[in-house]
């Protein structure tokens, strides 16, 4: 590699710095989850398994960690199949067609995406009791869904609005109906699109916490951020257990991240490579 | 394969308030060539795609034959269309597109690999079948689109400014090659092209030395050499329209003469005129100019049988 000039050597060393307090921290949670006790960054007790216990039994009453794992799966799964359909259905709708109310509903959903979620909460709370979905895994996924929406839709709108019209018509003289040209025509070409709000809203469900801890109760509908969270309400807390559960809870997102970088790059510049 | 006669009835097709194209009445016999030309915004654009079927025509009526269409699906009018931008699907390889519209049409595979074997041979496409449109060159693109066009036999073609984005050598190639299709296949072919590219209709359609003919009745008030136009002609029609003609080197009107429609009104470019074969349509209502659409047909033996300027009916105020 060839070396950087002198100014951006600066910039580097002024970047290194500031990430430094989360590189401790990731490097504090591997180092716990290892050794048990860590004093600063320094262990001080050979390494053992024995943080890792939770992975083989449950651990002081909570179910076996496959129970929330799954959950969290599912949930992630789901919310972000949700989003991506609903979202590039209407985005596509939004950019193509011209309906009464449109310029409202593009402002309206502008102003969702702005809202805080959490100050919903109650609201939603209520609504969920109402429907009898307070304390299942499908009014979670419904919520989390929703409030994911807005912004899903605006990306997918400048996905669909760099499709040339042109395209759009020869499919359509070619004998295609709309919903044919959606599907085999408009999607595979805004999949860069896709797969960047299919990443963003996986790793974003994966790590959904205020939701499913206010809305689930039940132990066994818990999502990892609930079961590593009621790790921490114990009278003395175990932060060996915490700092390996936590591990545990990253492994998967760091995998995804790995994988999908290329195409959250894109999220940003929403362009379409032919 | 023969094409359809295709008759446009009073098309109208209003953009919210804004006209883009006014009552357009049009005759193309079966099996003809046809080149729509003018400046855009003329309502050129919008007349084909109403052809095509992506636009419903605010009013009017297009008939294919004697079947009224302009109610249809473009899946339902057997049209085949080029665009300007060649309108390929970028992740799908030049045999994937070309195939595209029998699939749709549920075509047996084994016949839909032959019929785009044998159209992609015809444009001399055959051994780039595999590569996707962006790893292809312009004219390929424009090959391929024109074979997407072609696969499905329609009955119909209309051609968007199809050789605008080409450069000089393959345009060349391009207008001999859809010529030489449209006198194999005889598909109606609906021509579009620009103020611009007019020296290339006129090329097509009337080489060195066409006549021309009078769209409409009316009197000769001017016929001589005239700005830039070169000799013009230039003939009132009475109802507050006005058309003139220009850039034809030897006239065979004189001022004040009546001309009924379809009189020989002069040549196009007889003499060495130094900027070539050009003509220029004017068109102005009661005094203040117009954008006329001036359609040119360009087909058979004694081609530019007919040059006409559409003058009332397409008349863009």
């Amino acid at each position: 590699m060839p070396l950087l000039p002198p100014r951006w050597r600066l910039v580097l060393a002024v970047l290194l710095l500031v990430s430094i307090p989360i590189a401790a921290g990731v490097v504090w949670m591997g180092l716990t989850g290892i050794f048990d006790r860590v004093h600063g960054l320094v262990p001080v007790r050979p390494p053992s398994l024995d943080n890792w216990r939770f992975i083989w039994e449950g651990v002081g009453g909570r179910p076996p960690v496959h129970v929330p794992l799954l959950n969290s799966f599912v949930f992630a799964v789901v919310v972000a199949v949700i989003e991506v359909f609903v979202a590039s259905m209407a985005a596509y709708a939004i950019s193509r067609m011209s309906f009464p109310g449109r310029r409202f509903y593009l402002g309206l959903v502008l102003v969702l995406h702005a809202f805080p979620a959490v100050s919903l909460i109650i609201a939603i709370f209520y609504i969920l009791r109402v429907m009898g979905l307070f304390d299942t895994l499908t009014g979670v996924i419904l919520v989390k869904a929703s409030l994911g929406l807005p912004l899903g839709i605006w990306l997918m709108k400048g996905f669909f609005d760099n499709l040339s019209w042109e395209m759009e018509m020869a499919a359509l003289v070619d004998g295609m109906s709309r919903w044919t040209l959606f599907w085999k025509i408009a999607m595979p070409l805004v999949r860069p699109g896709l797969l960047a709000l299919g990443t963003f809203s996986l790793l974003s469900a994966w790590g959904e916490f205020i939701l499913p801890f206010t809305l689930i109760v039940s132990s066994n509908k818990a999502l990892m951020s609930s079961y590593l969270q009621s790790f921490l309400t114990e009278a003395f807390t175990d932060f060996g257990i915490v700092a390996a559960v936590g591990l545990f809870y990253t492994l998967p997102v760091v995998a995804l991240y790995l994988l999908g970088q290329r195409y959250l790059l894109n999220i940003y510049g929403g362009g379409v490579k032919g | 394969m023969k094409g359809i006669a295709v008759r446009l009835e009073g098309l109208s097709k209003y953009f919210g308030r804004v006209a883009a194209l006014r009552t357009l009445d049009l005759d193309i016999h079966a099996g003809e060539m046809v080149a729509f030309l003018g400046p855009s915004g003329c309502g050129k654009t919008t007349t084909l795609l109403m052809v095509a079927g992506i636009y419903q025509p605010s009013s009017g009526a297009i008939y294919f034959g004697e079947r009224r269409v302009e109610h249809l699906h473009p899946r339902d009018r057997d049209v085949g269309m080029v665009f300007q931008s060649y309108a390929l699907y970028p992740h799908l390889t030049l045999l994937e597109n070309i195939a595209f519209p029998l699939r749709l049409k549920r075509v047996p595979a084994d016949e839909v690999a032959a019929k785009v074997r044998q159209t992609a041979e015809l444009l001399g496409i055959g051994h780039v079948l595999e590569r996707r449109p962006a790893h292809v060159s312009g004219g390929q693109q424009q090959r391929a689109a024109l074979a997407r066009a072609l696969v499905k036999e329609p009955q119909v073609l209309l051609l968007d400014e199809p050789l605008s984005n080409l450069d000089a050598n393959l345009r060349e190639e391009m207008r001999y090659e859809i010529r030489r299709l449209h006198d194999e296949f005889q598909i109606t072919t609906v021509y579009e092209m620009r103020w611009g590219a007019f020296h290339f209709g006129v090329d097509m359609a009337a080489p060195y030395g066409t006549p021309y003919y009078a769209a409409h009745a009316g009197t000769v008030t001017l016929a001589r050499y005239e700005g830039g136009y070169g000799n013009a002609i230039r003939i009132d029609h009475g109802n507050g329209i006005e058309t003139v003609y220009g850039h034809s080197s030897k006239l065979l009107v004189t001022e004040g003469q009546h001309v009924e429609a379809g009189q020989m009104l002069g040549l196009i470019g007889s003499t060495g005129y130094s900027t070539g074969n050009h003509l220029h349509f004017e068109v102005t209502v009661n005094g203040e100019h117009a954008d006329p659409m001036a359609y040119l047909l360009a087909h058979g033996v004694d081609i530019a049988k007919r040059l006409e300027a559409a003058t009332g009916g397409t008349v863009i105020t």
